[in-house]
């Protein structure tokens, strides 16, 4: 692992009183793709928000590059699980917003030209002028996707993006990212909630999984498989079985020793 | 042989084919989506037809037959149309008017705490005043007429535009928040691109209301004091006993109302193609 870009040290956060992360410590290091694991309500989504700025911790600091994190900033970017793209706006505009951000020097005809090369990058090149409702999910996530990548920050911040996807689209996207993410020097710091363990382990550097809120990370793995990685021999492969039972284990006991 | 199948055949062929085609244009019509509304529409006017001819004496001719109304609606097309002129001459400045300063200040006011804490009592208080009481007044205040009328115009439709768009921006939804900030768009940028068209399905509704009320001003306010206009045609007539061109006024009104709520509709439709 690189030195560490991204470190959470004891935070803790309550929505509304009611605790949803509690003294949690975690570090990513520079370029990582880190998949956050979890029961549903364990505040993985929570977790992104803060890193986000979206929200504030109650307690504890996070830092990113030495920095705390005060607020949002297009140094991160966010893909969201099924609505990241204006309705309003046609999917070229929706990129175009972000690079206008990312490079405010651009005259329009040059973003619009950019916002195209972004969105031929995620293979949307034929729905440049469509609206997201024209869309199908798997097309508004790459939108989502390319919409990230036109903000041009060094971490991705994605909250189950493939969730709402069939499987032949789920595994389609999954590529897609690993392919942007392995051309791209230097790499992007990519923090990706799951709840799919086979999905976290298929894009994963590390797997941290986190317990039933209030949560803190019950357990971190590397994952050791070789990259690229093919689907078909890697998921009937005895590695990847053990370190599935392990999590899948892990899991399981916290939400056992939760219910006691 | 020849002649006496043709002769056999022949007239049978009709005899078949044409009760058969006019059940099938019977079914045609009794599928036909506006049936019911046209159905309605007959039946009033077979009611007013019937109305008009029992109860009306040549002494008080106060249901004119629709016939005599047509007549009276041709005669009168002309000056109606200049007076759908004046009228919306009237009805225009105050509508966009309020439309502009509705919108702007309502999304602005909404997006402002200060502002917010200062306006939304402030119009709970104004907005339900009866827009029709400042007429009055502003005719007495106002140097003239069509400032006057298109002032009551402007304050009619302006509480509902301001107070959808007020609504409309309360309740973005929280997922366009976040994009807006993880994009680190600035205030004005969210207003503009995000709040702005967020708001537009609220803010066309209250256009509409808007609108609404704008045809009522207006026609109220020109019983006071216009010398031309749709709702000054109604009362002119009436104040004769011209009671054939008075309906005919009545009706060309809630015609020009209709196609204005139309064109409205149309515009909404085309704006909000983003929508499901």
């Amino acid at each position: 692992m690189n030195a560490a870009t991204l470190t959470l040290d004891a935070v803790a956060f309550a929505y509304n009183g009611v605790p949803i992360l509690d003294d949690l410590r975690l570090t990513v290091g520079e370029g990582e793709f880190l998949c956050l694991l979890g029961p549903s309500g364990s505040g993985k989504s929570t977790l992104l928000r803060l890193l986000a700025g979206l929200e504030s911790p109650q307690r504890g600091a996070i830092h990113w590059f030495g920095q705390p994190i005060a607020g949002p900033g297009i140094d991160r970017g966010m893909v969201f699980q099924d609505y990241s793209l204006f309705p309003w706006f046609s999917v070229a505009d929706n990129i175009a917003l972000a690079i206008a951000k990312a490079h405010p020097a651009l005259s329009k005809a040059r973003r619009r030209e950019l916002a195209r090369e972004y969105l031929a990058q995620v293979g949307l090149e034929d729905a440049t002028d469509k609206y997201p409702l024209e869309l199908s999910g798997g097309m508004r996530q790459r939108g989502a996707i390319a919409r990230a990548l036109a903000l041009g920050s060094p971490m991705l911040l994605m909250d189950e993006p493939f969730g709402a996807l069939d499987t032949l689209n789920r595994a389609r996207l999954q590529d897609l990212l690993l392919t942007v993410w392995q051309s791209a020097t230097p790499r992007k710091t990519i923090l990706f909630v799951t709840h799919d363990i086979d999905e976290a382990l298929y894009l994963g550097d590390r797997v941290a999984v986190l317990g039933t809120a209030p949560a803190q990370v019950i357990a971190d793995y590397p994952v050791p498989f070789d990259r690229p990685r093919d689907r078909r021999p890697l998921f009937t492969s005895v590695p990847f079985h053990q370190l599935r039972e392990t999590i899948a284990d892990a899991l399981s006991a916290d939400t056992v020793a939760h219910l006691n | 042989m020849n002649t006496l199948t043709s002769i056999s055949t022949l007239p049978e062929a009709p005899a078949v084919s044409s009760p058969s085609m006019a059940r099938r244009g019977f079914q045609a019509l009794w599928r036909w989506p506006g049936k019911e509304a046209t159905l309605l529409f007959t039946g009033l006017l077979l009611a007013w037809q019937l109305g008009a001819t029992f109860f009306t004496t040549a002494a008080n001719p106060l249901l004119p037959t629709p016939l005599r109304v047509a007549e009276a609606l041709w005669d009168a097309l002309p000056e109606l149309w200049v007076g759908t002129g004046s009228s919306l001459l009237i009805l225009l400045p105050g509508y966009l008017a309020a439309v502009v300063t509705g919108v702007v200040t309502g999304l602005l006011v909404a997006t402002t705490p200060g502002l917010r804490r200062a306006f939304f009592p402030f119009a709970r208080v104004v907005a339900p005043v009866p827009p029709t009481v400042y007429i009055p007044y502003t005719i007495a205040l106002l140097p003239t007429f069509l400032l006057s009328a298109m002032f009551v115009v402007f304050i009619g439709a302006f509480w509902p535009v301001f107070q959808s768009a007020a609504a409309g921006a309360l309740t973005v939804e929280g997922r366009y928040r976040d994009n807006a900030r993880v994009l680190g768009l600035s205030h004005d940028e969210y207003l503009c691109k995000v709040v702005f068209p967020a708001s537009l399905p609220h803010i066309f509704s209250g256009m509409a209301v808007g609108l609404a009320f704008a045809f009522i001003l207006l026609t109220v306010a020109e019983l006071f004091g216009a010398n031309a206009g749709l709702g000054r045609f109604v009362q002119y007539y009436a104040d004769f006993a011209d009671y054939p061109r008075m309906v005919a006024g009545i009706l060309y009104t809630g015609l020009v109302t209709f196609l204005s709520l139309s064109l409205l509709e149309h515009i909404r439709h085309r704006a909000l193609f983003w929508l499901k």
